[in-house]
């Protein structure tokens, strides 16, 4: 293991949305890409899922386009998914076809969207960095639900909330007031309305100068390596449930998307991180996603509990599903697996080991530390001076797209906070929300005048 | 009084907005088969309500993998429904898979534990199987006895696999109860205990 605090000077951080490490990069294993991942293996039927007295078998997804509907991840879904045994005790594994057959209230077709996987040629770009850098294979969503209290877990160690609806988030502390605290640059690129926007405590970050529009980070991270170049730097991609307008297109990844535009994202970000071979030579990039999405995963979680610090407090028994995550870093192994136990508060184990050493990140994060979640650092175990690898320049085809329209009003507890955040900020921040999102006026009046006709 | 009325008015106007925005996009309310796997000569009966111009399209792919019957070709046949409206369009599908006339399936149920004895139970629906899908053997396929009890007939079935008959005829569509003891191995060590039982049976498909 190297010291990371003296290697690592730029930690680039870039979470995705909403699926499992088997729908992903099960294909490692299957396709004997590499045969020590924890992946998908021969015989097949080991992960057929049960739904009324049949087998559901996975099936490789043929072709990238958009799913039937979202797929259910919220806590109630992912309990009947992990499917405790009352005999054994585990987690089998087994549930995702009845919670998907109880969500959309219809018999499953015998091919539905929770239990396809990918081949690598569909996901070229996730393949290719996990067969050129570090893939996780234990690495599980922080808790056993959904979006809001995952991405709250991921960017603030704690959460006062177990799920995800219509709301505006409020928590004591997060990822920035940290760094802020202990004089860490960092900066934020955003490819649409940023996540963070859904805590109003944290609009004073999102309307400010360290939220940067996307299409800076290439020419940003390509300039001179200077003294005051952000340490840590947070990439988000646009998100699936956030307001749009034009041609403004999704690319998180959650269901219903089709998985290529984020595979673009994913190596356009790719190809800023190492557009300088200085910085290039001191980074870390950590690309990881929020939660399984719905998406089956054939390893139990572990039994680390937590409780939520909201009133009522929500009490889980264990981690969520698997989630895909990959370090690319010169000081990670070519094609390296990495099995320790993570889950998104490892990053910020990470975080303080980088640019606080010895000092933990917080009380509640060590704690999770002592109960068996290991830090990132645990990665990091060798030293590559050559360029870093060119990522796949094939075209990336998405068979069809369904224009999703803004006459719509939106449906679902993430959909409506988006809309709900962007609605309070322009009427609170005007002046600062036309020089950091314009084109949320053009979309406020044009859904308006939609909804309105 | 005042208020009452004003809430009375402000309810319409809300519900009569939302109606019309309702009636402004394509939606499928239902979209329903009457069964999912069907056999040569067999007959798909849909039913559907939507809001638009429906179209339904027809596409037939075939499988070949792990965890099929008999790990032959299976054929899917996936019948898209689109309702269009106003330029704008809503889609769903239904995939129902053809089987041969003569077929292997298998009925697996989660187990729980009731004393030293593991109990499985569950019900094969009808809407995936129809009602055309007659039993001919039924073997265990936990390679372990297996008492079976299924369209009020009991039997027991051996650790082997030898096919019985004592099902024959029934459908296949039902509830199924499987149990069996806990095995040494598994009194000693649970986590060790089966977490699934499972059958093996030939059916026949019969036109009604």
């Amino acid at each position: 293991m190297i010291d990371v605090s003296e290697k690592i000077k730029t930690v680039v951080l870039l979470m995705f949305e909403n699926r499992s490490f088997d729908h992903m990069l099960g294909h490692l294993s299957l396709e004997n890409i590499n045969t020590a991942v924890d992946g998908l293996k021969q015989p097949m039927s080991a992960y057929d899922n049960l739904y009324n007295g049949s087998s559901y078998p996975l099936f490789r997804v043929e072709a990238d386009s958009f799913l039937q509907s979202d797929v259910p991840h919220e806590w109630q879904y992912v309990d009947t998914q992990l499917a405790k045994s009352p005999v054994t005790q585990r987690y089998t594994m087994r549930g995702f076809i009845e919670a998907y057959a109880d969500f959309i209230k219809d018999e499953p077709n015998p091919m539905a969207d929770p239990i396809g996987y990918f081949p690598s040629h569909l996901v070229p770009i996730s393949s290719f960095l996990a067969q050129n850098f570090c893939t996780c294979d234990r690495w599980f969503s922080a808790l056993p639900t959904s979006t809001q209290p995952n991405r709250t877990m991921a960017f603030c160690g704690d959460t006062p909330i177990y799920d995800t609806k219509t709301r505006i988030i409020t928590t004591p502390s997060s990822i920035f007031d940290w760094m802020n605290a202990h004089n860490i640059r960092w900066r934020n690129y955003h490819d649409g309305f940023s996540f963070f926007a859904l805590y109003s405590n944290l609009w004073k970050y999102v309307l400010g100068n360290n939220f940067r529009d996307y299409e800076n980070l290439y020419l940003d991270m390509k300039a001179p390596v200077g003294p005051n170049d952000p340490q840590v730097i947070i990439v988000e991609p646009t998100y699936e449930d956030a307001p749009h307008i034009g041609s403004d297109r999704p690319n998180d990844n959650h269901a219903p998307l089709a998985i290529g535009w984020g595979e673009e994202f994913l190596r356009r970000t790719y190809e800023a991180v190492i557009a300088n071979p200085e910085r290039w030579g001191n980074t870390a990039m950590i690309v990881y996603y929020d939660e399984h999405g719905g998406f089956y995963d054939h390893v139990s979680p572990p039994s680390i509990p937590y409780t939520t610090t909201g009133n009522p407090v929500h009490h889980f028994d264990s981690l969520g599903p698997r989630i895909p995550g990959i370090i690319i870093s010169p000081f990670t192994g070519n094609g390296s697996i990495c099995h320790n136990i993570f889950d998104h508060t490892s990053v910020l184990q990470f975080l303080a080991d980088v640019f606080t050493p010895g000092k933990p990140y917080s009380a509640s994060v060590n704690n999770r530390k002592n109960a068996g979640i290991h830090s990132l650092s645990e990665a990091f175990t060798t030293e590559h001076t050559a360029a870093p690898p060119l990522p796949p320049s094939q075209p990336i085809s998405v068979v069809s797209a369904l224009g999703k329209s803004i006459a719509a009003t939106p449906v679902g507890g993430m959909k409506t906070s988006f809309e709900m955040a962007a609605n309070q900020l322009l009427d609170t921040h005007p002046d600062k929300m036309a020089a950091k999102y314009p084109e949320l006026f053009q979309w406020r009046d044009a859904t308006k005048n939609a909804r309105n006709q | 009084m005042i208020k009452k009325l004003k809430f009375r008015i402000g309810t319409w106007l809300l519900t009569f907005f939302f109606i019309f925005l309702y009636s402004c996009t394509p939606k499928i309310n239902s979209f329903t088969v009457n069964k999912r796997t069907i056999s040569a000569n067999d007959t798909l009966q849909f039913n559907w309500d939507v809001t638009g111009h429906p179209t339904l399209l027809y596409h037939q792919r075939n499988i070949t993998g792990p965890g099929t019957p008999d790990s032959a070709v299976v054929r899917y046949l996936e019948f898209t429904l689109v309702a269009q409206k106003n330029g704008k369009e809503a889609k769903k599908m239904i995939q129902v898979v053809t089987q041969p006339v003569n077929s292997t399936d298998s009925v697996v149920c989660a187990t729980g534990l009731h004393g030293d004895t593991l109990i499985a139970s569950c019900t094969k629906d009808s809407i995936r199987w129809g009602n055309n899908y007659r039993v001919v053997t039924v073997s265990s396929g936990s390679r372990r006895p297996l008492n079976v009890s299924h369209a009020g007939t009991t039997t027991l079935l051996d650790a082997a696999g030898t096919p019985s008959h004592a099902f024959e005829g029934t459908a296949l569509n039902g509830a199924w109860r499987m149990s069996s003891l806990l095995t040494a191995a598994e009194k000693a060590d649970m986590s060790t205990a089966a977490e699934k039982l499972s059958l093996i049976v030939t059916v026949k498909y019969e036109t009604q």
